[in-house]
């Protein structure tokens, strides 16, 4: 009897490692989709001094120069809500609304909890004033998934599924524990939550694929044409900071749609810019 | 000597006031330098730019001219449209914008351009009144300009159309060729501003060509944009054709005779699109008609087939509330190009413009229909009853060959006095136009890298593969024990046969041996656990036959067995030459033999 109960023991303890070992395996096997390539980053030494150089070109008033250094942070590779926010604020003294809107956007889609965007970006919308009617919002998923820490759900998602098929895998096998009362509850609380940060993963690749089509207004003004292209007729303008949905792109043109109407056109490429680059 | 003191006293005389004189220029020339260089640096120094110029192409013209407006902005990091006003005797045919910044001097010059044109609608002076210019903290207004319209030469008429023959070929001799283009227009005698369709058809043999569409360039319209491309078959003389139509919906913007350039189809040839072949549609000639004299004075210039309609979003307001009016101006027409109803004097009402909206479409019958909002913000400046009055609308309908005035009703709002006292109006034009007085929060001092922007994982192939693994590896699991399970069953199923072909190896020869009865006992035994599945050494012969028996046996066969078995219990200790111990082996694989058939699963 006491020898039996030795052998249940052991055979548990075996198949949860197993399990463990096959969800483990799974979210080193996933981490590396996690990480972020970054060619260079803003906490490099060098580009951490200009950084710095920028910010104090703002305090100086020079708010063109320190949007330029800002820009060139962004362009090799650093990638970071405080220096989107940053740049927004150098747009927004120089004026450039459009921009100060777009850059305040994509900081708030990096650090959606932080107030100061939040306050800066009301006021610019405030400013350019743009119908809050006409602005685009995620889909219901995509706006939860934005309030949750980003690239968690999709490595932890796989790795509950995992481990479910690795309960599942030990129970087609006739491994004792897996066919326990207790192997049933861990299999329906693994299979929650996988659905769970499943939900919450696939919120995030509809975030991403919603900011990836909508453009905000950088031109002062952009005219929008009933075709690509200035020979077909001027339907109406759009100012800067105006939100469209870029529904297709063609020819150094783009056909858009304005949130919350049934406007739709062609604008040149240029006059607007993705909050996630396409 | 004296004559020389003489001399020598005069001209001291003389040189003393010299020299005082000769200071007291040079003194006025110091003075009057001082007071006339900054007039001077002044005139040498171009005037400060004004943030808003305006400027016309010519200030005398004839009904045949164009005149183009042109308001530029100079520097403004935000540019608004400029107002323009209603201008009685011009209509706008036609607007472009163009923005420009260029590092100048150290520093980035920015400039916003409009260009307006109009277009006469009748000979006399003209005022373009004031043009107010919305700025980042005031709003400019410019000077009016006079512009003098003298009365031009009438366009000659159209010829009516060729009936056949001519330059331009006709149908009749295109046909018979595998590809031709032709275009014509709904309307060739249109008024100024009344929508035509150009309509350009593509005539082809071969389906299977997709054809490329060059539209011409339609210089003096309005282009409204295309339909979608129409395909459909049609028989000219016995002859197939393939025909693609193309119809773009124009409004012509210039009075006289205008010329509608060739459009054409380019068709790839040979194989793999290698050669092309262009097929240039014929030019179209259209005549358009100025709009006929008799205006009346609330006509803008809009052409078409309009309706009017207006609301507030409240009639009954305390002295300060503002009243919010909408007003719709709807129907069939050029609606990017329609001019705005001229806004009546509301007495007892401080009137603010606000946004405009435009939406216009192509129906189905290919008329472009619309519809533009005027919103208007009305602050009484005193309590009672007060009227909005009604706003006209004028426009020319190229049906009616006559212009129409459309109309809204007057609209009556109570005004309440303000609870605890007179509101004052700048409390309602505080609340009509939110100030951002508030400056934003100051930048942060410390990369946070708070969140990547790296593409999410869910979107990444490879992630979305490992799902598939997990299951692979349940279905793999299940998929192995059921091949286990069936092994194990074709083993179970087997086991008797083999038990029967070994029990009969055993006894074959079995018969001159000594000890047959065992060698029969063993080899029945064996097999009947084997193919009964249970241990039958315990068992007596009645139980043993039972169990065959309930196991799919005959009941002559579970007999035999039972005698088969007492004979054996019973000849185990009997003489080794009894013949019946030695038939034992023969009748045992007998019974082997027939429970092996009737027990077959």
């Amino acid at each position: 009897m006491t020898m039996r109960i030795a052998m249940t023991m052991t055979a548990r303890k075996t198949s949860a490692l197993i399990i463990a070992a096959l969800a483990l395996a799974f979210v080193l096997a996933a981490a590396p989709f996690a990480m972020t390539p970054r060619p260079a980053s803003a906490d490099g030494h060098g580009d951490l001094a200009a950084f710095q150089n920028a910010n104090r070109m703002y305090d100086d008033g020079e708010y063109d120069e320190a949007a330029l250094t800002y820009e060139r942070l962004i362009g090799l590779g650093a990638d970071d809500p405080t220096l989107y926010y940053n740049l927004a604020n150098a747009y927004y003294k120089t004026d450039d609304l459009g921009r100060a809107i777009l850059n305040y956007m994509r900081a708030r889609r990096l650090a959606p909890f932080d107030a100061d965007i939040a306050a800066n970006l009301d006021l610019a919308l405030r400013k350019a004033e743009t119908s809050p009617s006409l602005r685009t919002r995620p889909p219901a998923l995509a706006q939860l998934a934005e309030r949750l820490p980003p690239g968690v759900a999709p490595p932890v998602a796989l790795a509950c599924w995992a481990a479910l098929g690795g309960l599942a895998s030990a129970w087609a096998l006739g491994w004792t524990w897996a066919r326990s009362q207790a192997a049933l509850r861990t299999a329906l609380a693994l299979a929650a939550a996988a659905a769970l940060f499943a939900s919450i993963a696939f919120g995030e690749y509809l975030s991403d694929r919603h900011w990836r089509s909508v453009g905000i207004v950088t031109a002062e003004t952009v005219e929008v044409f009933s075709g690509p292209g200035e020979r077909y007729a001027s339907r109406f303008n759009l100012d800067a900071g105006d939100e469209a949905v870029i529904i297709q792109t063609r020819g150094g043109w783009s056909r858009i749609s304005v949130p919350g109407s049934e406007f739709e056109g062609w604008i040149k490429q240029s006059g607007a810019e993705t909050v996630i680059d396409r | 000597m004296m004559k020389t003191a003489l001399f020598a006293d005069a001209r001291r005389i003389r040189t003393k006031p010299t020299w005082a004189w000769t200071a007291l220029a040079f003194a006025a020339a110091m003075l009057a330098a001082i007071m006339l260089a900054p007039a001077a640096v002044r005139a040498q120094t171009p005037d400060p730019q004004p943030p808003v110029t305006v400027e016309v192409s010519s200030t005398d013209i004839t009904t045949n001219d164009i005149l183009t407006l042109t308001v530029v902005i100079h520097d403004q990091p935000n540019v608004y449209l400029p107002s323009l006003p209603v201008i009685d005797g011009l209509g706008l045919v036609g607007s472009s914008r163009s923005f420009t910044s260029a590092y100048s001097e150290g520093s980035l010059k920015r400039r916003a351009e409009f260009r307006y044109t109009f277009r006469p609608i009748r000979a006399g002076d003209v005022e373009i009144g004031p043009i107010s210019v919305r700025l980042r903290s005031a709003t400019h207004v410019t000077e009016p300009i006079q512009i003098t319209v003298a009365q031009g030469p009438l366009p000659v008429p159209l010829s009516p159309p060729s009936q056949g023959g001519g330059a331009l070929p006709r149908l009749d001799a295109l046909v018979g060729q595998n590809y031709f283009s032709k275009a014509e227009v709904d309307n060739d005698a249109p008024y100024i501003g009344e929508q035509i369709t150009h309509t350009f058809s593509f005539y082809s043999t071969d389906a299977t060509r997709r054809p490329t569409y060059a539209a011409p360039d339609f210089a003096g319209f309005w282009n409204a944009g295309e339909l979608p491309e129409t395909d459909g078959a049609q028989n000219e003389s016995g002859r197939l054709y393939y025909v693609t139509e193309i119809d773009t919906i124009l409004f012509p913007a210039l009075a006289g005779r205008a010329r509608i350039e060739p459009g054409s189809m380019t068709v790839f040839t040979g194989f793999f699109g290698s050669g092309r072949a262009e097929f240039p549609s014929e030019t179209v000639s259209v005549f358009v008609k100025p709009l006929p004299p008799g205006e009346p004075p609330t006509f803008a210039g809009a052409v078409g087939e309009y309706q009017i309609q207006a609301r507030v979003d409240r009639d009954d307001i305390e002295l300060g509330d503002p009243v919010n009016m909408s007003v719709l101006v709807s129907g069939a027409g050029n609606f990017q190009q329609l001019p705005d109803p001229i806004w009546p004097d509301a007495p007892g009402w401080r009137a603010y413009d606000g946004a405009s909206e435009t939406r216009s479409e192509i129906d189905a019958n290919g008329v472009v229909r619309g519809a533009k909002i005027y919103q208007r913000t009305f602050i009484p400046e005193a309590s009672g009853e007060l009227t909005i009055p009604p706003v006209e609308f004028s426009y020319f309908d190229p049906d009616l060959e006559e212009y129409v005035t459309a109309s809204t009703n007057s609209i009556h709002v109570k005004v309440a006095p303000a609870e605890g006292g007179a509101a004052g109006a700048g409390a309602a034009d505080s609340a009509i136009e939110p100030a951002v007085a508030e400056d934003i929060r100051h930048i942060k001092p410390i990369v946070s890298a708070a969140r990547s922007a790296s593409d999410p994982l869910g979107a990444n192939p490879l992630y979305l593969w490992l799902w598939t693994l997990p299951a692979l590896a349940a279905a793999s699991a299940f998929g192995w024990r059921l091949v286990q399970r069936r092994r194990d069953a074709i083993a179970d199923s087997r086991r008797p046969a083999l038990a029967g072909e070994r029990a009969l190896s055993r006894l074959a020869g079995a018969d001159s041996e000594d000890s047959a009865a065992d060698v029969a006992a063993l080899a029945l035994r064996g097999y009947l656990e084997a193919a009964l599945g249970a241990r039958t050494r315990g068992m007596t012969p009645d139980e043993t036959a039972d169990l065959a028996l309930a196991r799919g046996a005959s009941g002559r066969t579970a007999n035999k067995l039972r005698a088969a078995l007492r004979k054996l219990d019973e000849t185990r200790f009997g003489p080794a030459d009894d013949p019946s111990v030695q038939s034992m082996p023969r009748e045992v694989a007998e019974i082997v033999r027939e429970l092996g058939a009737e027990l077959a699963p």
